[in-house]
Order: structure tokens, then sequence, then C-alpha cells
């Protein structure tokens, strides 16, 4: 196993040129030292950027607000610009284990680590986010949805770092709700959780579910009935459908599909109940 | 004489005053203390097995099977041998004798011999010169295995005997069978005015200390072998060692280093204390093996599931006339201590209500699972949560509160119960009192509404038990006291403190008794080449018996240094008195001396200063086989109201508050008291509604590491008001009685009580996950409340048992 | 091999190790500083927390690596730091588990005291719904954590110079308006110390 440290995107950027499939880029170490333990991964190569002080900031532009891949849950709870314009990925941060893993895990490791069962990826799924890569060979820039793949999976290449990610301007009169239903309260992983962001009447909805699929996905059918001008009546039986229709949960030690599935159910009529208009006032 | 026989009036010191439940005479006792290491754990000073570092020491590891159950044709170790840095390997066959704490049924070997019975069943150790090196080699070691029918389901194995999981036993895949019968049950039950019966299931938990285990052996160039080990019970692995190493026991010394938590996982002897011994006898270096996290819940020796069918009738005022329980028990692959918890799950039940008749059936089966044994509560907890949970429903027909119930049925004081167990002491009417003023239950039961409830249960549990484990005349607990010419008192006990704090009442007792500062005491507990026996830290048997044997031997050295001091004075020994570090005369208040002088005195007078005491119980228990299993000098009881709020969109279950009152004789020192009842309800309530120690169909753990195994963190633990009861024991060291287990029993059923009483679900299978509260839920709306109850099946898998193993 | 450079207790110490190592292993196996602990196989229990220029992180999940030019405390620091700043003996933390019955077995607990210095260091005057939250992340499995909270709370009521509201054990054996009254002024001082610490650096972030 060689390991280099960088300092500089710039170094970890040429660090990465080699990489293979095997290579792993280590940021806090929070998965990456567990599956070294458990023996399931011993990578050619390790790029550590978890000193790499470029990637660790927030700043608010015209594209919306920047976040650096190495910025800690920690960090995303104490920024008061990700508060305005990111509440989502400040609601799930907390949600991330408890003090000490917030202290260490990051915005870029949740996110290509990918685990179904992240906490952060849905914030991001619901905000709109888009991931900047960067690599030697240039930089490009992927809607979040899809940059996970799949299970564990990514569409980043073995050479590319993420650098950051953008995060739209909050449009005017947006809602926004984030809800984890876990294994306990803390140090827990989710049986379900819920990112949304919907505009007045449905517009735009953003519906994000995670422990639901083999990925974090976006409930398209309840999307497009919200986008429709879903009235608060048929609600119930609008979610039911979409759940039925766009997840694929399954019976694990954390929960059995049919929980997940009513949960799901029962979390979004909650959350999105009180925003929606009754029947006749409906668009 | 014993010191037992030396309290009440006329008692030397420490006499009772009549009506003064919190004797001010004591200067020790009774009052919220430090514990003795408390500092040295507070800094991060105190050894720790794992801290043990030495020179030249190699790390071990274990190859484990992957396989639920098979025959071992071949183990080739040549490679592993041949990997640089690996300096031994062993394997079963070098460590073919049984071993297993119940003499009856020893069937473990310290490493498979010719099968495996679970997955995880250690085949083979590596000693290398580090971890990574050792697991490389277990890579390398090739097994093949001719698989077999695995056993999942404890019914299967009921009636199935081939394959045999232990070929040697007598009983097919039937562990232990138990029947016992007291008073005409089924005409009792004819006669009553209702009865309940209904079936109930517990579902296996482990105790997940925070400690792994680990040992660490030394072979010295003389033979003698050291092994420190985080037991529990340090007199056993002596044993053990012994047998199966084929050495004489005096060439063994085994020490248990400070231990982090035990809870009845560390009770048997283990794989790796066997392991590292035989590997640095191969080696001639200090060998050190820690188990993984994932290993430990391997090892296990966690809450037997049980399948639980219990029928009571009951007077239309609500006295018990029988109770009839049928009980099927999935024992894992090993006997562990699975004789006890067989007789266990039916002889604990007797208090603290009057059974008029009570008959139960208890059998233990055997199947490819890694192997239960005792938790905290040992072999209680689940015929409790039944028998608690049928008593409301009982309650229920009869439209009586639940506490009233069980007052109706309070066994009493000073009593014999139905199966012959003598209790003495019993605050169990004092404890239903202090939960039912402390939780509000009169105004607020029922009155919470829908989602929010209040719910009660009772239990009791013993203080140490006359069943030796191995036959044997000869004291349960030793103590030996050695006094320094400085005026240090060291206590040599071989009782293992495990937390629980034995070490601290030790000091505090001889503090008591001396007249000493604590800190002019010092402990040195379970080594076997220093301290007498003990037989170690589980049944809740130490602050009783190695607390009785403690004040025996500080009243023998006592007594000396009374005499000594009087013939000095040339006065009567009653004028001689040891108090705050002095030695005084009554009646002549300037003349005194510092104990150190007293302790000079009376080494000139007799010899060098020191004492022996010892405990063993009185005969106990009902004269017929198996009648002292579950016979204590001293029994504890326990009541606790719940409160809950259940959740009804996504069926989780929040325990609010708890209020735990617990009759543990005389609190020694409260705050240790009240910490064994806020951690016992701690760990009872998880076991309702978190953990849940599951393995599937293939043998396979469903998750074995603190994130899947939910033990709770500190947002999930709800507030817990610890109200200790005192009825003071007239046999146990100044009244004293358990507070370690009892407090663990009531919180599951009052859970389930309280649900009903907040949703009325009637949950009867634990643990009780938002899925099934969901399934309750919706079948209570489907049909009557009643009916909404976990699916009754219309065949007892219980009585099924009980005709399998006729 | 990779060589280490790491800051412990205020001292600079120069070892070496696998370059897969974690923190927790180095201080372990390396350092003699056994009074971090490991009670899982990475991330779950809390058991190694230390402090890394005073947050708390779990040594088990940090590359030794990742820990140089970082100043770590260990469990083992605090007591000698409390003396280097002018106290006298164990941290207040530590003494206050020692009074409150939080040492059972004592096996998580330098992790849970590291977790509750950082927790005071930020905010020195917590409710208890802080304290749980902020001990969230070490497992013990003897307490029932009650007798924790009770010694961080009774930290903080000493460091206000009142006496902390009665323990849950203690009440009852107390005359209730003696209890009410006790709690009462533990409340209203912390609810003071917390206003005059609004907005300060006590405040929580």
């Amino acid at each position: 196993m060689r390991v280099v440290v960088a300092r500089s995107i710039d170094a970890a950027l040429a660090a990465l040129a080699s990489a293979t499939e095997a290579s792993r880029i280590l940021a806090g170490g929070t998965d990456l030292c567990v599956e070294f333990e458990s023996g399931r991964t011993r990578p050619d190569l390790v790029v550590e950027v978890g000193r790499v002080a470029e990637l660790r900031f927030v700043r608010e532009t015209q594209a919306g607000l920047e976040i650096g891949a190495g910025s800690t849950c920690a960090d995303l709870l104490r920024s008061a610009p990700v508060a305005r314009g990111a509440d989502l990925l400040a609601l799930a941060a907390r949600e991330v284990g408890a003090v000490q893993i917030q202290n260490r895990a990051t915005l870029g490791g949740n996110l290509v680590t990918a685990s179904p069962a992240a906490d952060l990826v849905p914030a991001l799924f619901a905000l709109g986010a888009r991931v900047r890569l960067a690599s030697l060979a240039g930089r490009r820039e992927l809607l979040v949805e899809e940059f996970v793949t799949g299970y564990r999976a990514t569409a980043r290449r073995p050479d590319e770092l993420v650098e950051s990610v953008v995060i739209p301007p909050r449009p005017a009169g947006e809602h926004r709700a984030f809800h984890k239903v876990g294994t306990r309260r803390a140090q827990s992983i989710s049986k379900v959780v819920v990112a949304l962001a919907l505009g007045p009447r449905g517009a735009g909805a953003r519906i994000a579910a995670g422990s639901v699929a083999e990925r974090t996905l976006r409930l398209a059918t309840l999307e497009a009935a919200l986008a429709r001008g879903l009235a608060r009546e048929r609600l119930a039986q609008a979610v039911a459908h979409a759940v039925a229709l766009d997840t694929r949960p399954r019976d694990d030690v954390r929960s059995t599909a049919r929980y997940r599935r009513a949960v799901l159910e029962r979390v979004l009529v909650r959350v999105l109940g009180p925003w929606l208009e009754p029947e006749g006032n409906a668009a | 004489m014993a010191a037992r026989d030396q309290h009440g009036p006329g008692a030397p010191f420490g006499a009772e005053q009549p009506g003064d439940k919190r004797n001010t005479d004591f200067r020790v006792v009774g009052k919220p203390r430090q514990k003795v290491d408390g500092l040295a754990k507070a800094t991060g000073a105190l050894q720790y097995a794992d801290d043990i570092a030495l020179p030249g020491m190699l790390h071990a590891k274990t190859l484990r099977s992957p396989h639920a159950h098979a025959r071992i044709v071949r183990v080739d170790c040549a490679r592993a041998l041949a990997l640089p840095g690996v300096h031994a390997v062993v394997t079963g066959a070098e460590m073919p004798i049984k071993f297993g704490v119940i003499p009856w049924t020893q069937d473990e070997n310290a490493l498979a011999v010719d099968r495996v019975r679970f997955i995880g069943d250690p085949v083979a150790a590596v000693a290398a010169v580090d971890e990574d090196t050792a697991n490389a080699a277990c890579r390398l070691i090739e097994v093949e295995y001719e698989l077999l029918h695995a056993f999942s389901d404890p019914r299967e194995a009921l009636t199935r005997a081939e394959p045999a999981i232990h070929a040697d036993n007598k009983h097919g895949n039937v562990s232990k069978h138990v029947h016992l019968s007291f008073g005409d049950v089924d005409a009792e039950i004819a006669r009553a005015d209702v009865v309940v019966e209904d079936e109930y299931e517990f579902h296996g938990t482990t105790h997940a200390p925070i400690e792994p285990h680990c040992a660490v052996a030394t072979y010295a160039a003389d033979g003698l072998l050291t092994v420190w080990s985080s037991t529990q019970i340090t007199h056993y692995v002596h044993r053990a060692l012994a047998r199966v190493l084929e050495l004489p026991p005096q060439r063994i010394r085994v020490i248990q280093p400070a231990l982090g938590g035990a809870f009845g996982g560390k009770s048997d002897p283990f794989s790796l204390e066997f392991c590292v011994a035989k590997l640095a006898m191969k080696t001639r270096r200090p060998v050190k093996m820690l188990y993984t996290r994932e290993e430990v819940f391997y090892c296990h020796r966690g809450r037997h599931p049980m399948q639980l069918a219990y029928k009571t009738g009951a007077t239309k005022d609500g006295r018990v006339l029988g109770v009839d329980a049928r009980i099927l028990i999935d024992g894992g692959s090993y006997s562990s201590f699975g004789l006890v918890t067989t007789y266990y799950a039916g002889q604990l039940l007797t208090g603290p209500y009057a059974f008029p008749s009570y008959r139960f059936d208890s059998t233990r089966v055997f199947t490819n699972k890694p192997p239960c044994g005792p938790k905290r509560g040992h072999g209680s907890v689940q015929p409790r949560f039944a028998f608690e949970v049928q008593l409301d429903q009982v309650a229920e027909k009869l439209a009586l509160d639940p506490i009233e119930i069980r007052r109706r049925n309070f066994v009493g004081e000073h009593v014999t119960t139905v199966n012959g167990q003598r209790i003495t002491s019993n605050g169990f009417l004092q404890c239903l009192d202090e939960v039912e003023r402390a939780s509000g239950w009169k105004a607020r039961r029922g009155q919470l509404g829908y989602g929010r409830g209040l719910g009660v249960a009772g239990s009791m549990y013993i203080s140490g038990t006359n069943y030796p484990v191995y036959p044997n005349e000869m004291p349960q607990a030793g103590v030996q006291l050695k006094v320094d010419r400085s005026g240090l008192v060291t206590v040599f006990t071989g009782g293992n403190d495990i937390g629980q704090g034995s070490n601290s009442v030790a000091a505090y007792l001889v503090a008591e008794e001396l007249g000493l500062e604590v800190s002019d005491v010092r402990v040195v507990a379970a080594d076997t080449d220093l301290c007498p026996v003990d037989l170690g830290a589980y049944s809740s048997r130490v602050t009783f018996m190695v607390g009785n044997a403690t004040i025996d031997a500080a009243r023998k050295l006592r007594r000396q240094v009374v005499k000594a001091v009087a013939e000095a004075w040339k006065c009567a020994e009653r004028r001689v008195r040891l108090i705050e570090g002095r030695c005084i005369d009554l009646e002549d208040p300037q003349r005194s001396l510092p104990m150190r002088e007293a302790f000079h005195i009376a080494e000139a007078r007799f010899d060098t200063l020191g004492a022996t005491g010892s405990y063993n119980t009185p005969k106990l228990g009902g004269d017929y086989r198996g009648g002292t299993i579950g016979a204590s000098p001293a029994y504890s009881f326990t009541a606790h109201v719940a409160e809950v709020t259940v959740d009804v969109e996504t069926g989780r279950i929040t325990c609010d508050k708890v209020w735990v009152a617990h009759d543990c004789g005389r609190a020694l020192n409260p705050m240790l008291v009240a910490g064994q009842m806020e951690g016992s309800v701690y760990m009872g309530l998880a076991e309702a509604l978190l953990e849940n120690h599951e393995v599937n169909r293939f043998g396979l753990h469903s998750g074995p590491n603190l994130l899947d195994y939910r033990i709770p963190t500190s947002v999930d633990t709800p507030e817990l008001a610890a109200l200790i009861v005192e009825s003071l024991d007239p046999e146990g060291p100044y009244g004293a009685k358990e507070a370690g287990e009892g407090p663990l029993h009531p919180i599951l059923p009052a859970l389930s009580n309280a649900v009903y009483d907040a949703v009325g679900i009637r949950l009867k299978k634990l643990p009780f996950t938002p899925g099934k509260v969901l399934a309750a839920l919706r079948a209570a709306r489907a049909g009557g409340t009643e009916r909404a109850t976990d699916a009754a099946s219309a065949h007892s898998a219980a009585a099924r048992a009980a005709k399998g193993a006729h | 091999m990779r060589p280490l450079r790491l800051t412990v207790n205020g001292d600079t110490l120069e070892t070496a190790a696998p370059a897969h190592w974690t923190l927790l292993e180095v201080l372990r196996y390396r350092l003699g500083l056994t009074g971090s602990k490991q009670g899982c196989d990475k991330g779950d229990c809390g058991a190694c927390t230390v402090l890394v220029d005073g947050r708390p992180q779990l040594a088990c999940l940090t590359l030794a690596a990742l820990a140089e030019g970082h100043a770590i405390t260990t469990i083992e620091g605090l007591m000698p730091l409390h003396v280097a700043a002018g106290g006298d003996g164990p941290d207040p933390v530590q003494g206050a588990f020692d009074r409150c019955g939080a040492l059972q077995c004592g096996f998580c607990q330098p992790g849970m005291m590291l977790s509750a210095r950082a927790l005071l260091n930020r905010n020195p005057c917590p409710t208890r719904g802080e304290i749980r939250e902020a001990l969230s992340g070490n497992l013990c499995r003897c307490t029932g954590y009650t007798q924790i909270f009770e010694a961080v709370e009774l930290a903080v009521a000493e460091s206000l110079g009142v006496a902390p509201a009665p323990r849950a054990w203690e009440e009852q054996r107390m005359k209730p308006a003696e209890a009410q009254e006790q709690a009462r002024r533990a409340a209203a001082a912390l609810a003071a110390a917390r206003e005059r610490n609004d907005g300060g650096p006590g405040a929580r972030s």
C-alpha cells in the first residue's frame, strides 16, 4: 500500500493520476479505517486529503452555495451560510454518528462512499446539488443524481477528486424537510431517511429517500403527482403509489422492507400534508 | 462461628436499633462513597487485560468455522507455519480434553477437535509477531469440512436427534429437561374463577461489555504458567486450565486484571485462555489474544431465546391459585451453564407472589448457533416477562388495578415458597408503594391519553445460591486479612470485581469493623496465587458471600486487637472500641491510641497479625432433585413502573421514565446500589426495545458489531429514578442483599404493560420492534383489541416441546 | 513503516508504525498510553475518544499520520494538564465521575470523560439535554448513563459554586421541600450562568 499525503489539491490530483479502481482517497477516514480493520480493503494507493485546507470551505457564489468536499459534518453544523442556504445539509449532518464522527466525517466522503443509508446524500438530492470533480485532465460538474450511480458506486473516475458541491440558490417560497427514522437516536443507521424540497403548490418538488433501495433515489412518481397539483385528500394514495413504484427496499438487520415502505409512506404524508391545498383549492 | 450468626441483637457491633432502618452507628457503610479504584479508573491508570504488554510478547489470532455444523476432515497448518513471523499454531488435537463449568455437562473443546457446531466456533490459533501476521497465517490454514445438517429452529432440534450436535449426549439434541410440580395445579386451576392461557417469546440478547475478551499468558522457565484473563470467575478458569492442559493446578496462576464489564458474558472459560496458555508453552514467549468485537458476539453466552406457554388460574378477587408453565429454551451449540438455566427458568418464579400450586416443564435444546449462557438475571428474565404480562391479563379480566393484584398475591416475609425456597426479608410491598407513589400511578394511569401509558411489574432474584457448581463442602467465599505495621490492612479476596465494586465493598466492611479509614485498607483480588478461593462474580453472590466472609475475618482480627489492648490497658475488653482510626477506652476519653499502635500491641502480644474468614450457605432448598438450584440465602425484590409514549405512525416505543424500587437489604453504599439499579433497567429496557442477538437460518449472525447490535446511547436512555428499599436481611452482611441483577427483570413486562395502557395492544413477543407495533396496531384496528395481540398460534410450540421431551 | 511525529499531552513524540495504523494503535501499542480503549472493531463505541485540538474524535478512525501537527489529549493528560494550569489533583470532570459513581467497570469512561471535558470547554453550563447529546457517541454498558450525567452536572455546579440538584437516588432520602429547594437553587444558578454566557465563548456552537 502506497500512501501519499497531499497538502494541496494539485498534489492530490498528481497522486491520483496513477490511481486505479483499487485506489482510495482518505479524507476523514471514518469509512476507510473500518475497511482497513476488517481487511475488506487493502488498496494499492491511498491518497490522504484530510489536511488539504483548500477543500474545507463554505462560500456564497453567484451559482449558489459552494461547499468544499473536505468540510466535516461539524463544519456544516457550525456554518451560518449552510444554515441559510442548505439547511437540509445541516439537519442531515446532525444525524451522522455522534459528535466524534461529526468532527471527522466529510461531505465528500459521504458522497463518494455513496452508501444507500447515507444521511447527507438525500439532502444533496433534495437541494439539487451539483458535484464538482477535478483531475489533471480537467474539471467537470455533475448533478448529484448523476454522480451517485448505484450501491456504493459513483461516476467518479479513479483519477478524479470531488472538490466541492454547489447548492443552487433557494427559490422563494420553497418548503424543505428532513426526517430520519433510525435504528436508535444516535450512532444510528437509517431505516428510512427522507429529504425534500418543494415550491408553492408542489411545483419543482425534489423528494429524496435513503435506505429504500440500493442507492439514494428520488421519488419521481410522487414528484410528478405533486407537479400536477396534488390535493391533500389524495396525498396518501399518491404516496402509496409512488412508494410502491419507485422504491426497492429489502429486509436486513436494520429493518424490513415492509416496515421501510410503511414508514416512508407515513413520513411523507406527515411531512407533505400541511403544505398541500385541500381539494377544490388545488390547481 | 460464621459472621452470619452474629447479627441482630447481641451482635458485638452494629446492632440494630428497633425501627432504625438507617442505623446511624455505622461510620462507613450506608453512605455514598467513592470506589477504592475510582480515581485509577478516572485517570486511565488502571490496567485491563489488553493494557498488558510484556517483553517479547507474541500476538495470537483464532481461525473460526465458516460453517454452522460440519465434521472436520483435515486441518493442515503447514503453510501457516511457514509464513515468516509465525511462531506456533495450535489445533484442537493438541487439547482434546473437554471442559465446561458444570461438571456433568463438559462438552466444549478449547479448539474444535472433530466437529464445528456454529459459525464462529474456534478451530485453530496462531501466535505471531503481530496481529496482521497472525491473521494472515490463519488464512493459510487449510481446513476440510464435511457439512452436516445445521439446526436453527429449536423445535426441530427437539424432535430430530440426528445428526446429534453432541454425539455423546444421551438425549439426542435435548440439552436438559426439567419437570417439577408442586401442589395440585390441575385441581387448583380447575376451581379458579378466571384462567388466562397465553404464549410469550423471548428472542435472545447478549451482554456486549465494552471490553472485548482478552488473555495473556507466560510460561516461565520453571514451568509456572501465568494467565491474565478478562474473566469474572478466576477459580473456574484455573480449574479448567489445569484440566485441559493436564497441568498440576499449583503450577498455574490465574489473575484477573481490571475488567471492562462482564454481565455474565465472561463467566465461562473461553477458548482464548487455553490458546494463549498452550501457545506460550509451545513458544516459551508471552502470548496475548484480544478478541475482535465480532468474535465477542460469537463467544456470546447471552440470554437464551425462549418460547413460553403460561396458564394462570386465579380467584375472582385476584388471588393466584396455580401456574402452569411450559418453556422451550434454545441453548445454542454448547451446554455452558445450561443445566442451571433450565432449572432457573422455573425455580425462580415462586416469589414475590404466593403460588399455592405450580408446575413447570422446561426443556433446553442444542442448535447450531453461538452458545447461550448466563446473562444478568440468568434464566429468570424470560419467564418473569411472561408471567408479569400474564398477571396483568388476569388483572384486566378482573378489572383489578395491576399494582393491587400484585399486593394481594404477596408471598410474605420469612416464609417458604411452594417449591421449598426459604424467603427471609422481603420488602416487595414497600417497593410497590414506592413506585406507585413516585410515578403518580393512581392519578395518572389510564389518564395520559391515547399513545401514552404506565405499566408495572415485579420480580425476585437470588443473592447467590447454595449450589456450588461443583460439589464440595468447602466455603463458597474466603477472605484473608493481613496487617502491616504501617497501619495498613490488606484484604485478599478471590472475589472478582467486574465493575460492580466488590473490592470497594470489601474495603468498606473492613474499615467499618476495624474503625479504619477506607483509604487505610487495600484490596488484592482475583489472583489465585495470592487470594483464597471465591467462586466468582455470578448469581449476585459477591456482596452477600464475600461480604460475610470479610466481616468474619475482620471480626476475628478485631477480637485480637481488642484483647491485646485491653490487656495492655488492664481493662475489660468491652471498654475497648476501634473507631475512626483510633482505639479508645469507652470509659476514659483521655485514653486512646492510633490504630497503628494498637496493631503493634496486638502483634507483640499474639503473632504476625492476620485473619481468615469464610462464608458458606446454610442448608437450603427443597428436598428433591434440583431443589438446591435457585435456593438462595436471601432474595432481593423489585418493582418497576415504566412510562411510555407510542408513536402510532412509526411504531416506535419511547420509554420516557422508569421508576425502579429495589429491596437490596441494607444499601452498603447507596450510590453504588443506585448505579446497579439504573444499569439494570437500562440493560433490560434495551432488550425489550432495541437489541436482538439474531442468527439467521444459515447460522449467520445478523450484525456482529455495536452499530447493528443496538445498545442504547445516552439519548436512547430514559430518565431513571432509583428508589432504594432496605428490608434488612437477617443473614446478609449488615443486612445487605443483592442489587446487580434483580432490578433488571421487571422492565421488560412493565414496558409491555405500559404499551397496553397506552394503545391497547398486548405485546407478548420480544423485542418490541416498530414493525411489530405497527402490525399489532393494524390488527387491533381490524378486529377487537383482545384479538389484536401478536397472533397466537393454535398449537403451542412450548407444549410440543414438553411432549417431545418426555 | 511510517515515521510519525505526534504531539500528545504537550509532548512531541517520535515513533513509527505501519501506514494503515490508526492513532489508537499508535497511542496504545507504540507510546504505551493505554488509557484510550478499544471496544469495537472501529467507530461504534467511542471508548477511544481523544481530543484533537480540543475536539473529541475517535482515535480508532483517525489514521495516525493525519494526527500529525495536531494537539492530542488523552485521558493520561487530563490530570497533568489540570495541575500545570494551577489546579490540584485530577481534572474536575475526573473527580466528579469518581464521586458520582459514574465509574463502574470504567472501560468506556476515559473516552466519556474526554467528551465531557470537550463539552465543558465549549459550553461550561450545559443542560441535561446538551450533556446527553454531547455524550451520545460514547457507549456505556454499565451505568445507564444517569450517574454520568450527574457527574457532569456536579462538575458544572461546583464550577458555579452551588450544590448540584439532588441525584435521583438522593431525592428519595431527603425531605421533599429540601430536595426541591436544592434543585431550584441549582437550576437558578445554571440559568443565570447560561444567561451570562449567552453569545459568549460558552455558547453552544
